[in-house]
């Protein structure tokens, strides 16, 4: 035993290093490679060499990884990328899980578009939102709510109908950086002439935990200029750093899990070697549709993309919320239960024939 | 028949001379190699497994020393026929490259036309 108290000290270490290989060729081959390690070991060393245990950990996991075949491997591939976005949904949603649900409150909007519109404001502001079937959470969408946290109450300011929205543009960014709004930038979008509007100008600025988006419109031979400012949370600042931690825990927990049920299985035999491929590929489909839905792009998850009417926070766990998504993504976890149930039961006793004497 | 790769080499060259046991092939190794090349016990394990399923070498015998067990490798006739294709093919590249080195003359010179 590893931490036999009898053994001498390098022994007892060698030992446990040897742990990183199978049982079967531990119990085979662990005695001859003891005697060799502790002949070759310098004299006086109590403890393993950094190299010597690098290589024991590297050649037995090794060992352990022959034995899983290479349909694990395929498998291993594609629940490290799905597990990858699933994480990278985890560490985004566990990022964001202090943002209140709902937008800001309007009087908070209110008193800041003032420290960002230079005219007045027009009217109240307001919630926008609307109820959509693909994001179940948007019941509260006319209070704010989005399901993702990126609602937004909008203010509108009163500009001349034929006001020139870059000179705007570039007073709204001065009075935003007067007002202590960092990060502040200013994009125009042209179109054709003829469009409606023929062109937009966006500016942003976060300060104190929000995100203002101020969207101006051209006039045109129709519409007067309209000037509109968003007002709502802003990224979490530790989101790329959870984001990115939980994206790679994902991967490595998705491949872990792959090559290790394989191997357990492997081991079993018959209908559970079989199970494996069918119980993988029923959990890989099952949440193929929510992580697919969220992939991340440079606006969010691929489909929950909340830069609407300008910029918008990034949200990278959006696509679980999707229609039918989300369910399915929990019903996965049945099979990835069965499949740990599986690997769990005790390995059947091999049958012994009755000798006649 | 693929390359051998270098501490392979070394090892079917040690047990060239006759069955050794896995220290004694870490020790034959390193003074094959002056010392450059100096195998861990896992890496010895992990080429005497590959070499062992390639049929290149075989165990010779066991035997327990203090105690412990003590088992002994030796080349097998196929181990044999590819440590010796092995060296005739570094035999033939390092005769090649010497020949093309003598042909160019100093460092930076044009070769002669042959």
């Amino acid at each position: 035993m590893p931490d036999d108290p009898r053994c001498p000290p390098l022994e007892r270490r060698y030992r446990r290093w040897l742990l990183a290989y199978p049982r079967a060729y531990r119990r085979e081959r662990g005695p001859e490679i003891l005697a060799t390690l502790l002949e070759s070991a310098e004299p006086g060393r109590d403890r393993p060499a950094a190299r010597e245990a690098a290589r024991l950990l590297w050649h037995g996991l090794g060992a352990r990884l022959a034995g899983a075949g290479a349909r694990a491997y395929v498998v291993a591939a594609f629940a490290a990328v799905l597990g990858g976005l699933s994480g990278t949904a985890l560490g985004s949603w566990l990022s964001w899980k202090d943002t209140p649900d709902l937008a800001p409150d309007k009087a908070t909007a209110a008193r800041l578009a003032r420290t960002v519109l230079p005219v007045p404001l027009d009217g109240a502001p307001s919630w926008w939102g609307a109820h959509t079937f693909w994001n179940p959470y948007s019941n509260h969408s006319l209070h704010g709510g989005s399901g993702v946290r990126a609602g937004r109450t909008q203010v509108n300011g009163t500009v001349a109908r034929h006001a020139d929205i870059h000179r705007l543009a570039h007073a709204i960014e001065r009075r935003m950086r007067a007002h202590g709004w960092r990060d502040v930038q200013v994009t125009t979008d042209g179109y054709h002439p003829h469009e409606v509007p023929p062109e937009i100008s966006y500016v942003s600025g976060t300060r104190d935990g929000y995100l203002m988006g101020v969207e101006l419109d051209a006039p045109d031979s129709s519409n007067p200029a309209t000037v509109c400012a968003s007002l709502m949370w802003d990224e979490p600042p530790d989101q790329p750093s959870y984001t990115l931690a939980g994206g790679i825990a994902g991967a490595v927990v998705g491949a872990l899990l792959a090559l290790c049920t394989s191997i357990r299985l492997r081991r079993r035999g018959g209908r559970l070697r079989r199970a494996f491929g069918w119980l993988w590929a029923a959990t890989l489909l099952l949440v193929t549709p929510a992580c697919l839905a969220n992939i991340p792009t440079t606006t969010g998850s691929f489909f929950a993309n909340t830069y609407r009417d300008g910029p918008g926070p990034n949200v990278y766990w959006g696509g679980f919320v999707f229609f039918g998504a989300e369910p399915l993504a929990i019903l996965s976890l049945v099979p990835l239960l069965a499949l740990l149930v599986a690997c769990l039961l005790p390995r059947p006793q091999p049958s012994r024939t009755p000798t006649v004497a | 028949m693929a390359s051998i790769r270098r501490p392979s080499f070394l090892i079917l060259s040690a047990l060239a001379a006759g069955p050794l046991h896995g220290y004694a092939v870490i020790k034959e190794v390193s003074r094959l190699s002056d010392d450059q090349v100096r195998l861990a016990a896992g890496t010895l394990y992990a080429a005497l497994d590959r070499l062992t399923d390639e049929d290149l070498i075989e165990v010779d015998r066991e035997e327990t020393v203090n105690g412990r067990p003590r088992r002994y490798y030796r080349l097998t006739s196929n181990g044999a026929a590819a440590l010796a294709a092995a060296a005739e093919q570094m035999r033939h590249d390092a005769q090649l490259a010497t020949r093309r080195l003598r042909g160019a003359g100093p460092a930076g010179a044009a070769p002669s036309p042959a």
